[in-house]
């Protein structure tokens, strides 16, 4: 038997803290019920087993047995300990804690004595200067209860039964092998020691206003550093863990971004293209800040140091904008960390997290304290993550903007200049408070209109390229293919979708947050189209309802709002910020809104709506239908009255006769001309108008000519008739033969009469704010026959009807 | 006397001999080539925004006399300085150049300006927002300022363009190069069917547009004309004729045209105001 020598393992140990310090400078960071100062604590474990059972036979000479009974003899002892040695700073050693558990069973004899003895205890052994110190009291206390019955009388030389367990002999730390064990085998007793340094691996995290864990908002390839100390400093291997259950996975880096080439080109992270993709953790360990050999293992998603040191750091990347996560820190101490496996290895340890002082299972990168997914460095970005309520402007009362605070929070990409080079975009986290529209368009100057109608209605405008929202081309393409005469544009729901990577992915939640709403939230597409495209009809521009002309609402009715190129800059302006201002819900003066369908008030009189306005039929009613694809008139006549005189320039003629004035439009009270005149939703085109207590009334349908001496049989007999039958003069032209005009021409019109004036041309009309009242301004407030056409129709103004909300449900009953 | 006269012309020989050295030695040696080149142009440096479009687009497939429209904005992004480009003798559309992708040479497409170049500024004063045109010489760029200028090949000028795909840039250049991103031009030969019943379409549109912004009225009158025979139902297709008869004087005809692109006029949210003003135009010009 090898002599164990007990020797204070003090020298090495304290030579291996001293190096370490000395090397790595490290802090103070300590648990809190670590021992103070420069004391560093050791926990020797250990376990004695001794099992025997022995079965003999006396004999003498000749090898006959002279004893009828065999003798027995067995012994099963079992010890445990669990010692902490200290040693402090001046060298001295000491035994604050000593444990011992102990059982004992033991017999023997033959056919002349029996002899047990058994025994069990724990002892808290108390502290003393010295590992093998017991007391009187407690040397007692170890002994075994022994009992010996002699059965006949005889004289034989037996072995004593053991009557007390036997105590630890902690080994030099010379003895230990490289897992920090002693083992020892004597007979039958096997004896196995290992020392742990009761040492904590601790990761703290700053979490003071301005430190780098704070202030941290993840942006790809920006990461947080995080550091673990062994306390006190010990040699120790670290492994930082992604928790992948804990850390989102979300589709694309932002609202609108997919993984592209693009994507590792603007973060400068090409070195991860080919080895990143969407089905990798939103945060990573880049493998750019794990080179050289102190790291072994360098994955994506685990990383661990190579060699026993005292401690480690890992910067821990972020790769979305949205990204959020949890990463576990674990420690295998030299001899063993704080235990052992099954198999009697080490094992990897959870290091002590401590966030703000406070313990916490892993980290939150970034930190999110309130665990609503967002960084808490944003102060916008507050509670909870799924809700969407934006509040300003407050339009219709409709709150949010179809985005929740968790997609705003994520941000989106946007125009930052030529939309080819994606280098240009910008990245933006929208406002949990604003609502915002999304907008794409085709070229600078309708980019440009569009943020104004953003001014107009004090709701930011974001740009877009077309990259940054779905199916634009597809949009595109629709439009240039528009059929003839129709005035919609069915385009698939999927197109124009802003917040397209969690949408597509359908991914509503995440740690059982809600991160996405229902229904996508879509982008206007603003295009400049040739006057050849059939959609416009004649309009300087129109917003392209996706189905129905007469719904009007957020975003996702609108297929594209087309602008007719090469205008006057003015008219572009005004009419982008119109058609947008329908984008957005808001209808004409004239009309109100009711969930999403429009209601027609009282509208100008035009030729298109004459046989409608004469019949009493309202825009977009069943009624209405009945009418729809029949011939309009070629113009109104507005019948002689103070403001048509055979002297005016429109004047035309029944038989001979002047019969009164051809116009294209008559202004009534109340409709698309009325209110605000600075509103962009009014309209501005103007001729003959009803002045206060005036009322345009319809007369008759006929035909009539520009010039006097054409007589033209068979006057209609109503609007009815002129819908079903009266030819128009210029329905029958051959297009590439039209023919030379002689000196009169024949308009198949609708009447109207009513004490109608003539507004004078070259008027300047503002173009302001979406408005605020209903009430008439300027030409419409004044008084007398001045007055234009007087307050909006309906009670509440444009900013009353703004919606953007795509996922806002409204009854339009 | 003789002598001394020689010897005095000696010395201004070798008076003129030694100037002429001196100043070769010091203006130093140059490169033969540098002779021919001119002074580089002096711009301040650039840092605006060049964007060019082709038919309104970034990519279009057009047939061979198609007219083929280039929109060239300069402009620069909203945090960017401002700068002017161009002076009265040297304006600044006079520096834009459209250039093939690859070889970085002229586009040689007979390109011409279409319409006049324009300098629009955006601008809000007392509550009214406000966008201005004006044909300035200087181009102040910046964010409130987008400056716009259209070149175009006309219809015979790319009659004879052999297919293929074409890349071109727009670029300012200067002491530093301004460019745009390309855009790409494909050229269809008269036999690829693909499409072809729709670039036809697109051939006839964009003929009609590109004549009737070029004041050639005739033309437009002819090819607008076959576009509304052939898409009797297109409001856009009877306006366009209607502008070819405005243009060539014919109110009373163009009148015609207008109310039978009213009568095809979709039923929209929004009325036919481009077409009601247009009648009225007309109407107008009959009476006067």
């Amino acid at each position: 038997m090898r002599s164990v020598r007990r020797l204070s393992p003090l020298p090495r140990v304290v030579a291996v803290f001293c190096a370490i310090a000395c090397v790595s400078n490290l802090g103070s960071a300590r648990p809190a019920d670590a021992p103070s100062g420069d004391v560093h604590r050791f926990r020797w474990h250990g376990r004695i087993d001794d099992v025997d059972f022995w079965v003999g036979r006396a004999k003498s000479g000749g090898d006959v047995n002279r004893l009828p009974q065999p003798y027995t003899s067995s012994h099963v002892i079992k010890v445990e300990f669990e010692y902490v040695q200290q040693i402090a700073a001046d060298g001295s050693e000491s035994w604050p804690e000593r444990h011992l558990t102990w059982s004992l069973e033991g017999a023997q004899g033959d056919d002349t004595f029996t002899e047990g003895c058994h025994g069990a205890g724990s002892l808290d052994l108390g502290p003393a200067s010295s590992s093998g110190t017991l007391t009187d009291e407690q040397r007692n206390s170890l002994k075994a209860t022994c009992e010996h019955k002699k059965l006949a009388i005889s004289w034989r030389m037996y072995g004593r039964l053991e009557s007390m367990p036997p105590l630890p002999e902690i080994p030099a730390v010379s003895y230990l092998d490289k897992n920090c064990t002693y083992r020892k085998e004597e007979g039958t007793r096997r004896t196995i020691i290992w020392m742990t340094p009761d040492v904590d691996a601790v990761v703290e995290m700053d979490t003071k206003p301005g430190s780098e864990y704070a202030k941290f908002v993840p942006v790809p390839g920006k990461f947080v550093e995080l550091t673990v100390k062994t306390v006190p400093v010990f040699p120790a291997r670290f492994r930082f863990v992604i928790d992948r259950e804990h850390t989102s996975n979300f589709a694309g880096y932002a609202g609108n971004a997919s993984i592209d080439e693009g994507f590792f080109k603007r973060y400068g992270l090409e070195h991860l293209a080919g080895e990143y993709t969407d089905s990798s953790p939103d945060l990573i360990f880049d493998k750019q800040h794990f080179q050289g050999s102190a790291w072994s293992t360098v994955k994506q998603d685990v990383v661990e140091t190579a060699t026993e040191q005292g401690m480690a750091v890992a910067r821990v990347s972020a790769m979305d904008y949205g990204a959020i996560g949890k990463v576990g820190v674990y420690v295998q101490c030299k001899c063993g960390g704080q235990g052992s496996s099954a198999k009697g290895g080490a094992v990897w340890t959870p290091a002590k997290v401590l966030v703000g002082g406070k313990p916490h299972d892993a980290v939150s990168v970034p930190l999110d304290e309130d665990n609503n997914l967002m960084a808490d460095a944003l102060e916008d970005y507050k509670g909870d993550p799924g809700r969407d309520d934006d509040a300003d402007p407050e339009g219709d009362g409709t709150k949010g903007d179809g985005l929740t605070t968790f997609e705003e929070y994520r941000g989106f990409m946007t125009k930052g200049g030529d939309c080819f080079d994606p280098a240009n975009d910008l990245f933006v986290r929208t406002t949990p408070r604003f609502k915002e529209l999304f907008v794409y368009a085709s070229n600078e100057i309708l980019d440009r209109a569009s943020g104004w109608a953003g001014w107009a209605g004090d709701i930011p405008i974001i740009s877009l390229c077309d990259r940054h929202l779905t199916g634009v081309s597809t949009v595109k393409d629709a439009v240039n293919n528009a059929p003839e005469g129709r005035g919609t544009l069915s385009v698939d729901p999927d197109t124009r979708v802003v917040n397209f990577t969690l949408q597509r992915a359908r991914q509503r939640k995440f740690l059982d947050h809600v991160v996405s709403l229902p229904e996508p939230q879509h982008g206007v597409i603003v295009m400049a189209v040739g006057s050849s495209n059939p959609l416009l009809g004649g309009a300087p521009a129109l917003a392209v309802p996706v189905s129905d002309p007469s719904e009007l609402g957020p975003p996702k009715h609108t297929a594209a709002v087309l602008v007719l190129a090469r205008q006057e800059i003015a008219e572009s302006l005004r009419a982008t910020m119109h058609e947008l201002g329908h984008a957005m819900g808001i209808p004409h003066h004239s009309d109100r809104r009711t969930g999403w369908r429009v209601r027609p008030g009282v509208l100008n009189v035009v030729p298109a709506l004459s046989p409608l306005q004469a019949a009493g039929i309202e825009l977009f009613s069943e009624d209405a239908k009945v009418l729809e694809g029949q011939p309009t008139p070629d113009a109104l006549l507005v019948e002689p009255g103070p403001a048509c005189t055979q002297k005016n320039r429109a004047a035309a003629y029944r038989d001979g006769k002047f019969a009164g004035c051809l116009t294209s439009v008559i202004v009534r009270r109340g409709q698309q001309c009325s209110g605000d005149v600075a509103c962009p939703m009014r309209y501005k085109y103007t001729d003959f108008y009803e002045p206060p207590g005036a009322k345009a009334e319809y007369t008759w349908t006929g035909t009539v000519t520009d010039g006097p001496d054409v007589k033209v049989e068979g006057p209609g007999t109503g609007a009815a008739s002129a819908a079903s039958g009266s030819a128009s003069a210029g329905r029958g032209i051959d297009p590439r033969a039209v023919p030379e005009g002689g000196d009169q021409h024949v308009f198949s019109v609708d009447a109207w009469r009513g004490n109608l004036l003539q507004w004078p041309e070259g008027h300047h009309w503002p173009l302001g704010y979406f408005c605020r009242s209903p009430q008439g301004t300027d030409v419409n407030a004044a008084h007398g026959s001045r007055n234009l056409a007087g307050d909006a129709g309906r009670a509440e103004p444009c900013r009353g009807y703004l919606v953007v909300n795509d996922n806002a449900d409204k009854d339009s009953k | 006397m003789t002598g001394s006269r020689a010897l005095r012309w000696v010395a201004v020989a070798a008076v003129a001999v030694a100037t002429v050295l001196a100043w070769i030695v010091w203006r130093g040696p140059r490169r033969p080539d540098a002779v021919a080149v001119a002074p580089a142009r002096k711009l301040p440096e650039l840092n605006g925004v060049l964007t060019l479009s082709v038919q309104l687009d970034r990519r279009v497939e057009v047939v061979a006399g198609t007219p083929i429209v280039f929109d060239v904005y300069l402009t620069t992004g909203k945090s960017a300085p401002s700068l002017s480009i161009g002076r009265t003798a040297e304006p600044w559309h006079s520096l834009v150049r459209l250039v093939d992708d690859s070889s970085g040479k002229p586009l040689g497409w007979a390109l011409a300006p279409l319409g006049s170049p324009r300098s629009i500024a955006f601008a809000a004063e007392q509550g009214e927002a406000k966008a201005m045109d004006s044909t300035g010489n200087v181009a102040v760029v910046d964010y409130d300022h987008v400056h716009h200028l259209v070149l175009a090949a006309s219809p015979e000028a790319t009659k004879d363009l052999v297919p293929g795909t074409y890349a071109v840039r727009a670029l300012i250049e200067g002491d530093s190069r301004l460019e745009s991103a390309p855009v790409t031009v494909v050229v269809r030969g008269a036999g690829e069917a693909a499409g072809g019943d729709r670039l036809e379409r697109e051939r006839m549109a964009q003929s009609a547009q590109f004549y009737l912004l070029a004041k050639r009225f005739e033309d437009a009158r002819r090819i607008s004309g076959e576009l509304a025979a052939r898409e009797p139902k297109n409001c856009g297709a009877w306006m366009l004729l209607g502008d070819a008869l405005d243009g060539l004087g014919k109110p009373r005809e163009a009148l015609a045209v207008y109310r039978r692109a009213l009568a095809v006029s979709p039923r929209t949210y929004e009325e036919p105001t481009l077409l009601y003003e247009r009648m009225a135009a007309m109407r107008q010009k009959l009476a006067s």
